[in-house]
């Protein structure tokens, strides 16, 4: 049950992000929804790997070794999120610079103004 | 028989070529003129070919071909030379319901694009809907999960099970990250090169005369920098026995860096320094895979260093080794990667 509350969150997050990237005028905004679309995907992909009373994959006082292989979450997809954050991270730099070298053409942050493509 | 289908589609196209010169003489002003010429024009130019197909099967191959660039083309320069007539300004014969290419904001086309991303959205929150719906709590651990939480304490001796994954048993996806992230690094520095941005004559949004920060933000940084360093060094190095790991101490580090750099916004970063640090760490991160191949199991196995007592600092092979280079790279990229954005 707790896991279908976090997934839909995360795909709420995405639909969020979608309508964002779609509606906005704003380069940045536009940024800020793609941003969210990942977090959200992150979410979903975590939630995903919930084990029922499960506890995090980590071998310390609360958790023993044999104990490990019952009680433990699904480590994949925590171990797939960690670098899907980083990158995630690295293409939002990408897309601000995108931002910065627009605005020095044309001074605005609007992408109503960006027309030489528009068909 | 098959010469009088020819004959027919022949006739045909004839017909639609007809179409097109009339609609060219009498339509009032360029736009539908160019219409009229280019849609009636090419489906006569195929309908003749398809006809001559009949009278000569041979020569299939070459009217298919035909057919091919005059759809390609046809469609495509009429495109153009519409946009240019609007650009210079070209009449229209009567007021236009909807002017795709105008400058003025248009209404109907603003609610038509909400109705759009209307549909968009509820269709994608439907599929979502039923994913949501019908996703069923494990009870417990798939086979390669279980796999992973009862090899990664026994054969690794690392209390970790997710750094233990992301450095020895997926270790090759995070040497590919570590790629894709340098490769940012290089694309944005291409992208903001300061030597084509400085030549702007107006200055723009930052890119006046360098403000001294409040003394908030100074004081807050003398205080945070050193814990933020330490507590950095801290989630390294202890990757492999609790949370933590190479790239989230390498992002609490760029964390602390931008801490500096808003603190003291004419504060220059070593560049240099960091871009040695960094391709240092990543050459001695594949050495070392190179060493897992030579004395232990395979590429960037940890067992080159010793496995040592499961839960002490020093243990679990090299999987610390790995996370401190880690770290060292990715906290230097990201540095390098945000002083790019001052002005």
């Amino acid at each position: 049950m707790a896991s279908n509350v976090v997934l839909a969150t995360g795909l709420a997050l995405i639909l969020v992000g979608i309508s964002g990237s779609l509606l906005r005028r704003d380069i940045l905004r536009i940024v800020i929804s793609f941003s969210l679309i990942g977090t959200g995907s992150h979410i979903m992909i975590v939630s995903i790997g919930y084990v029922k009373n499960g506890t995090a994959p980590i071998v310390d006082r609360t958790l023993s070794v044999a104990d490990a292989p019952v009680r433990a979450v699904d480590p994949i997809p925590a171990a797939l999120v960690v670098t899907a954050i980083v990158i995630g991270m690295a293409v939002t730099a990408v897309m601000l610079a995108y931002a910065i070298r627009l605005y020095d053409s044309k001074k605005t942050l609007s992408i109503d103004d960006f027309t030489e493509s528009k068909w | 028989m098959i010469e009088l289908v020819g004959g027919v589609l022949i006739l045909l196209g004839a017909a639609f070529h007809f179409s097109a010169g009339l609609g060219m003489l009498r339509m009032p002003d360029v736009y539908t003129r160019m219409q009229a010429a280019t849609k009636a024009s090419t489906l006569g130019n195929t309908l003749v070919l398809a006809g001559i197909a009949f009278f000569h099967p041979g020569w299939s191959l070459k009217l298919i071909v035909i057919v091919y660039f005059v759809f390609m083309t046809n469609p495509v320069s009429s495109h153009a030379l519409a946009r240019a007539a609007h650009a210079i300004r070209n009449s229209m014969g009567r007021t236009p319901v909807v002017d795709a290419l105008s400058d003025a904001p248009q209404d109907r086309q603003w609610v038509m694009w909400r109705i759009l991303v209307a549909i968009v959205v509820a269709s994608f929150g439907l599929i979502f809907a039923t994913v949501a719906i019908s996703h069923v709590e494990q009870q417990s651990l798939r086979p390669l999960a279980e796999s992973y939480v009862r090899l990664v304490p026994e054969a690794l001796r690392a209390p970790n099970v997710v750094t233990g994954i992301l450095l020895t048993y997926r270790a090759f996806d995070t040497l590919g990250e570590v790629a894709v992230l340098f490769m940012v690094a290089a694309g944005v520095g291409l992208v903001l090169t300061s030597s084509e941005r400085g030549n702007d004559d107006d200055p723009g949004p930052g890119r006046r005369a360098v403000m001294q920060s409040s003394e908030v933000v100074r004081t807050g940084a003398q205080v945070l920098g050193p814990l933020t360093a330490i507590f950095a060094a801290y989630i390294i190095m202890n990757g492999h026995l609790s949370a933590g790991g190479g790239f989230q101490g390498g992002a609490v580090i760029a964390s602390g860096i931008v801490l500096m750099l808003l603190a003291s916004p004419a504060y220059q970063l070593d560049l240099e320094f960091l871009s040695v640090a960094e391709s240092a760490a990543g050459v001695l991160f594949v050495v070392s895979g190179i060493a897992g191949l030579l004395f232990a199991g395979g590429f960037l196995d940890n067992r080159i260093l010793p496995l040592g007592d499961f839960g002490a600092f020093f243990s679990a092979g090299a999987i610390p080794l790995l996370s401190v280079l880690l770290g060292v790279k990715v906290g230097c990229e990201l540095s390098v990667i945000l002083d790019r954005f001052r002005p």
